[in-house]
């Protein structure tokens, strides 16, 4: 009798546990049907009549609640304190004026117009990008006949010449046939203001034109 | 010259305002004078900018060199027929005095002429002629020529052998350098040759009367052709009613302004702020950071010129070409 009892009981208890653990169940379906969706199954916001039972969330129960989530203000601030850094990335839109040395000239060899500009008849005005007016222009020379290619002349054209261009191509013939040691020719574009000179290289013009200041 | 020219201005606006004007340097009573006595006639515009006797500012220009003159113009203004100045500009010397290259002025002229130039005619090669497949006749014992096809050139009715293989264009784009040299060069030549004119703004024109403007521009010696030109492309109604009315006066707005136009007008009438938007515009892209030498490839323009006229189709008239 106490055996079948207590085996009953005990089909009693465990149908008992099942149909509690099936009504919790259904309760909290129910219940999270009437509240929002956002309920997971760990960690529940915290009311104390949600707070899980020890046997649904055993975690819960050693390790506590889990912690809240954290709350991030919407406000924002606008600040342009590092709009330098983007800025000094950016291209160039105009060509800027070149920065002021302590010394010239400068270790690539640059150096500026002297300022006044020298006493001579004629005056030769920089580039927009502040470099001198001199260019190297290869032109087609005779065929030659043994090696049946042609050969080609390098030439040495200096533009932007303003005033007298046929004193400044006498100046700039005469300083470099001292300098080079054999003949120039040369070749005045008055019109354009350009001097072409034939047999030097282009540092010798160079710088007989920042000897002169220009 | 100059100073002489400065006290000719001046006489000329003492006689105007009738207070007597000690020395020809004292720029501050010519201004008092000028603005006191012309209080109520002056029209209220924001737009109108100040008459300026001060020198302008002059970017980059280049002080160092003494062989490129410095150039000066009047600041004259349209409300009476005479000639009355108000101011004196300085110009910047790299777009007033650029140096005189008239074969890139020549150049420019050619481009504008012919870059628009599209031919849509095309002749039939005796390939493409309908016919002319088969032999039409024997080439022995028949006492005629020979003859391969009815439609070769040497026939009636045939194709035509070196003919027109349209449709075909004339486009190139001259390099920016060459563009703004030719423009520098135009406004030089304007400017040196007295054919220059630059005025405070149209909108002081008093009347639409295209008698007034013909009047005006006679006892200014103005020529035959003028061209105005402003910076907005909506022109004052005053000058618009009457240039409507004279065919060789004509208005433009400043990105209009080309070589060939300048040099097909006798006159050049500029405002004040026009002048002052070309010469930024002329002087930045002279200083750019940005190659002048650039290839102008179909494909980089091609969106560009085939959305060109997107916004300009009216559901009722049909677009006028």
């Amino acid at each position: 009798m106490a055996a079948r009892n207590f085996a009953s009981m005990a089909i009693r208890n465990r149908l008992y546990c099942k149909s509690l653990s099936s009504q919790s169940f259904l309760r909290r379906c129910l219940s999270s049907s009437s509240e929002s969706n956002a309920v997971s199954s760990v960690g529940k916001l915290g009311t104390s009549q949600e707070e899980p039972k020890i046997w649904e969330d055993p975690w819960r129960h050693a390790l506590g609640p889990p912690p809240p989530p954290e709350e991030y203000t919407t406000e924002f601030e606008e600040s342009s304190a590092e709009w330098k850094f983007v800025e000094r990335l950016f291209p160039h839109d105009v060509i800027p004026e070149p920065p002021k040395h302590e010394s010239y000239p400068t270790p690539s060899g640059w150096r500026p117009p002297r300022d006044p500009a020298p006493n001579l008849p004629y005056f030769i005005r920089r580039l927009r990008n502040h470099m001198l007016p001199l260019f190297l222009e290869s032109r087609r020379d005779q065929l030659n006949l043994e090696t049946m290619d042609y050969d080609y002349v390098e030439l040495v054209k200096l533009k932007n010449v303003q005033g007298d261009v046929f004193a400044c191509e006498r100046d700039l013939r005469a300083y470099l046939e001292s300098k080079v040691g054999h003949s120039i020719a040369t070749h005045v574009n008055e019109l354009q203001g350009a001097i072409r000179v034939k047999g030097v290289e282009r540092a010798d013009v160079e710088r007989f034109l920042f000897e002169q200041g220009f | 010259m100059l100073s002489r020219q400065l006290l000719f201005a001046f006489r000329g606006v003492q006689r105007c305002c009738g207070r007597p004007i000690s020395s020809p340097s004292s720029v501050a009573t010519f201004r008092k004078c000028y603005v006191s006595s012309n209080a109520g006639a002056d029209s209220p515009s924001s737009t109108t900018p100040e008459p300026v006797f001060a020198g302008r500012n002059l970017w980059r220009a280049d002080t160092l060199t003494s062989f490129q003159e410095k150039p000066q113009a009047w600041l004259s203004t349209l409300e009476d027929k005479h000639d009355r100045k108000i101011g004196l500009l300085d110009l910047h010397p790299d777009v007033f005095r650029a140096p005189p290259r008239l074969d890139i002025v020549h150049r420019n002229i050619v481009w504008q002429q012919n870059y628009r130039n599209v031919q849509f005619t095309k002749t039939l090669t005796r390939a493409e002629m309908p016919g002319g497949g088969k032999k039409p006749w024997p080439g022995k014992r028949m006492g005629r020529s020979k003859a391969g096809s009815i439609r070769a050139p040497y026939f009636r009715g045939g194709g035509i052998a070196h003919g027109v293989r349209g449709p075909r264009t004339w486009f190139y784009m001259l390099p920016d350098a060459l563009r703004l040299k030719g423009l520098c060069t135009s406004l030089t030549i304007k400017h040196n040759q007295d054919d220059l004119v630059i005025v405070d703004s149209f909108d002081r024109l008093p009347s639409p009367d295209a008698q007034f403007l013909h009047d005006l521009a006679d006892h200014r010696n103005w020529g035959y052709s003028v061209l105005f030109i402003d910076v907005p492309d909506r022109a004052c109604e005053n000058l618009a009613l009457a240039c409507a009315d004279i065919p060789s006066f004509n208005i433009m707005p400043t990105y209009g302004l080309n070589c060939y136009s300048m040099h097909k007008y006798q006159t050049l009438v500029m405002t004040h702020e026009a002048l002052n938007y070309l010469e930024e515009r002329i002087l930045f892209h002279l200083h750019r950071a940005d190659t002048l030498q650039n290839k102008f490839r179909y494909k980089d323009m091609k969106e560009k010129l085939l959305n060109e006229g997107e916004g300009e189709d009216d559901p009722v008239h049909a677009p006028f070409v």
